[in-house]
């Protein structure tokens, strides 16, 4: 098991933790069970990447497809603590103007409760 | 399904019995036949002796009573004056009196009756019922030299004359009675003449027709002489010699047939033609006084019709009767073999079909009731079997499966050298486990305690199976929990090993152990021996070393006292080879062990710069002398050889037969214990990492299909201020330079999903470049060591 997700919070906002490496052999599996798990909900979702160790292109991809899914729902993405080298991957993929990353968990909350 | 097209057991029944029928039926046929014929024709035979000898006795009396009537006139005229006395009235008392008689005549001798005539012979004949008379003698018929008269006259002789056709009278066929007259009345004894009466064979012809005894059988009386008297066809009558007849039917039977009549005899014979008849029996006998011979033709075809008609209604009695036979024993066979039918169709089912199949009942014979309870014996046995061997099957597919895992397991607990191999630039390992049984106890083990110490080890437990394996995967963990713990102190992981195993071993099994550390930078070897076998160092001037230091003994049962390491100092290229004795007891046919000194021998003479040949060498070497005979022990070797000198930086990673995108996993793997080593910031590595994964999804994405044997090559060079990478692989063309070119063009956006890799690598990498060589991809780039 490369990849895991807790969930944090489960109203909105919903928190999902990710653990793990999100690489191109991971990313279909988190990809199926996170859609399979946001299937039944409608809210703005924060993912706390603190024990995310590596994110690649594919995990990219994936972080898009949400975006995209819930964009129609007028609802937002947005993450907290991701490590240094995830958010480089984040900030260079050019995700950040997507998904914003918050100092912090109250932060997080307190923005999306406002939406 | 396919049905044997076997003739049924119906048709060999019909077949063997009306074999035997039909058999049984023609020899009847024939006996019967046979003897029919034979008591046809004594019975023919019988029967025209019988007919045959009425008409003779009709034919003599006939003849007899003319004779008599002859006789008696001749002798009253003896007595009386007979010249005086009217001869016409006594010719006239004769024909009256005897109808049979057609004419008399008295025929004088010359001169008695009157000097002056010489003939006198008064006749009286019958023309049309009325009686007439004329003197021979007035006719120029000189009567004198006629047999009728002469014969008598001479020799005192009755005569009867051949007979002849009477033509001036009635035309018909006539005979004549001779009787010569001697006078007894006063002179006696002189003749006086001859009486003849005449009568005509005319109703010989009605008589013989009378008699019939077949419809066209027929009788025929011939003479002595072979004239031809009666005969149904009126033209042979008188016409010709008999004999002349039978030589016109070319047949020698006939004529000698006719030849005997001629001669008198009697007789029933068989010719093959007799006058215009085919194949006919003739019946023949003589007319005692006469000279004549009567014969009877029997046609053959005539006298068997009825014993062919009978024979003919036997056959058909026969056919019938074998139709019925043959409807019969097909309905019988049929009725008899339905159970075994019923029976042998069950049969062609599958057992699983056939045992819940109901066996039917059955009541007609004994046999096929027991055959019927024998079915049922059977299927209720078969059906026990079965669920005997389901289970049985089940028992042994559990442990042999769980078996397999085991030996999968065990397996997997061992380091795989033959995978890529980390250690490439300062050590090559090689090893090799071959447990003689699925799982067996021997194992070797080896990883780095840090950066720059590699723990090895080797070991047999002692014993064969599963509780050996069992024994040995608890050995393999606790040593490697230890080296955890205790690090570099080689007496403490073995002491504290041996003290678990010690303490946790009910069965008291052992195992012998050779563990090491050995220092990458001073190539120090720090080493415990537990009862194993001495591991030999090979030197690169082929010089053979063997470590023959045991320090303890095996682990498990004794707990150890004081323990103190061996060292050793090896050189470049120094190869240390470790067995267990598996390799130097393997056994032969013969039951001759392989032995240490052939082992050292082989490692002697060794002669291959790579000694990663050296392995499968001995393995090559083993299977030789053992040849057929079965593996006996678990056999494990493990080779370790030194690297010349740490000028070599580089890790090459070198992939085949790759089969999915799960490849990065051991790339990441390698390329983070090289890195460690190297002491590069996960930040570089996280970015290499990403490089890679672009490229290698990539390839799979779009250009490894259809390429049967997927291969890659890393190779990783750290130089002073970045890591220089160089990746390859066998996929179709595809040139990543011009995409990432396009991607940097354009800013990243939801829109642009594919080419959010390209622009990673563009952003990741410096100087990436691309080429085509020898049908690979090759992409070049670096990255910075410290970002």
């Amino acid at each position: 098991m490369t990849i895991a997700f807790s969930i944090l919070r489960s109203e909105n906002p919903i928190i999902i933790s990710i653990d793990g490496r999100l690489d191109a052999i991971s990313a279909n599996s988190f990809e199926t069970s996170i859609h399979d798990y946001l299937s039944q909900k409608n809210d703005n979702l924060i993912f706390d990447l603190e024990k995310l160790a590596y994110i690649s292109s594919a995990g990219i991809r994936v972080f898009l497809l949400l975006i995209n899914k819930l964009e129609a729902s007028k609802k937002k993405i947005g993450i907290i603590n991701p490590d240094e080298m995830v958010k480089e991957i984040i900030e260079i993929s050019g995700l950040k103007d997507y998904m914003p990353i918050f100092e912090d968990i109250e932060n997080a909350i307190a923005s999306f409760k406002r939406v | 399904m396919t049905r044997v097209k076997n003739k049924s057991f119906a048709f060999y029944l019909s077949v063997y019995i009306l074999s035997i029928v039909i058999l049984i039926f023609t020899f009847f046929l024939i006996y019967n036949y046979t003897v029919s014929r034979k008591l046809l024709l004594k019975n023919v035979e019988e029967n025209a002796r019988h007919l045959s000898n009425a008409a003779v006795n009709q034919i003599e009396s006939y003849f007899k009573c003319i004779e008599k009537t002859a006789q008696s006139t001749a002798l009253f005229m003896a007595k009386t004056d007979t010249l005086h006395y009217p001869s016409r009235q006594i010719l006239k008392d004769i024909l009256s009196s005897n109808p049979e008689i057609y004419g008399s005549c008295l025929a004088f001798k010359p001169y008695i009756s009157n000097g002056n005539t010489i003939y006198n012979a008064p006749y009286c004949f019958k023309t049309n019922n009325q009686l007439c008379y004329k003197n021979l003698a007035d006719t120029s018929y000189d009567y004198l030299s006629w047999d009728w008269y002469r014969i008598p006259a001479e020799g005192n002789h009755k005569i009867w004359s051949e007979p002849y056709f009477d033509e001036g009278g009635g035309n018909v066929l006539m005979t004549t009675f001779s009787v010569p007259i001697y006078q007894s009345y006063g002179d006696t004894g002189s003749f006086m003449g001859v009486l003849t009466t005449d009568v005509s064979l005319q109703w010989l012809n009605d008589l013989l027709a009378g008699i019939k005894i077949y419809d066209s059988a027929y009788a025929f009386l011939i003479s002595n002489s072979g004239r031809v008297l009666s005969h149904p066809q009126a033209d042979l009558i008188m016409k010709e010699n008999i004999l002349e007849i039978a030589k016109g039917t070319n047949n020698t039977e006939f004529q000698i047939v006719l030849q005997h009549m001629m001669q008198g005899k009697t007789g029933f014979e068989k010719v093959q033609r007799a006058f215009s008849d085919r194949k006919s029996w003739i019946y023949y006998t003589s007319l005692a006084n006469n000279t004549w011979s009567l014969g009877f033709v029997i046609p053959e075809s005539d006298l068997y019709a009825d014993l062919q008609l009978l024979n003919k209604d036997l056959f058909y009695i026969l056919i019938t009767g074998i139709i019925l036979l043959i409807g019969f024993i097909l309905l019988i066979a049929n009725k008899l073999t339905k159970p075994v039918r019923k029976l042998a169709g069950m049969m062609h089912k599958e057992s699983e079909a056939f045992i819940s199949m109901p066996i039917p009942e059955i009541k007609e014979s004994t046999e096929i009731v027991m055959l019927n309870d024998s079915f049922r014996y059977l299927q209720k046995e078969l059906k026990r079997y079965i669920s005997h061997l389901k289970d049985v099957t089940i028992a042994k597919e559990r442990i042999e499966s769980e078996l397999q895992i085991a030996s999968k397991l065990q397996l997997s607990m061992l380091p795989d050298a033959n995978k890529a191999n980390v250690f490439k630039n300062k050590i090559d390992i090689t090893s090799y486990m071959q447990a003689a049984k699925e799982v067996g106890g021997d194992f070797y083990d080896y990883f780095f305690i840090d950066r720059s110490h590699l723990f090895f080890a080797i070991g047999d437990v002692s014993g064969k199976g599963m509780g050996a394996a069992l024994f040995m995967s608890s050995t393999i963990t606790l040593l490697r929990a230890y080296a955890k713990i205790a690090g570099n102190d080689l007496c403490r992981i073995l002491q504290l090993t041996s003290d678990y195993l010690q303490q946790n071993n009910p069965e008291k099994y052992f195992v012998t152990l050779f563990t090491g550390i050995l220092s990458l930078e001073t190539k120090e070897l720090t080493y415990l021996n537990a009862g194993h076998n001495y591991p030999v160092i090979l030197s690169e001037d082929a010089e053979i070393i063997l470590i023959n230091h045991t320090h303890m003994l095996p682990l498990g049962i004794i707990k150890p006292t004081q323990i103190s390491p061996s060292h050793i100092t090896l050189h470049a290229k120094d190869v240390l080879f470790l067995y267990t004795d598996g390799v130097t007891e393997a056994m032969n046919e013969k039951q001759a062990l392989f032995s240490t000194q052939s082992l050292l021998a082989l490692l002697r003479n060794y002669a291959h710069p790579d000694k990663r040949k050296l392995i499968p060498s001995v393995c090559q070497a083993l299977k030789t002398f053992t040849a057929t005979a079965p593996q006996q022990d678990d056999i494990t070797m493990l080779c370790l050889q030194l690297h010349n000198n740490e000028s070599n930086q580089d890790l090459q990673l070198f992939f085949t037969d790759i089969q999915n995108i799960s490849i990065l996993t051991d790339i990441q793997h390698q390329i983070e214990i090289f890195l460690n080593l190297k002491e590069i910031p996960v930040k570089s590595m996280h970015r290499l990492m990403l490089v890679l994964e672009e490229l290698i999804t990539n390839a799979f994405k779009y250009a490894f299909s259809n390429i049967g044997n997927k291969t890659i090559e890393i190779n990783i060079h750290v130089s002073s201020t970045h890591l220089e990478v160089e990746y390859s692989d066998n996929s179709h063309a595809f040139n990543i330079n011009s995409a990432i070119a396009k991607s940097s063009s354009t800013s990243p956006g939801l829109d642009t999903l594919g080419k959010r890799g390209f622009y990673i690598i563009d952003k990741m990498t410096d100087t990436f470049t691309y080429r085509r060589e020898n049908n690979k991809n090759i992409s070049s780039f670096k990255i910075i060591k410290n970002p």
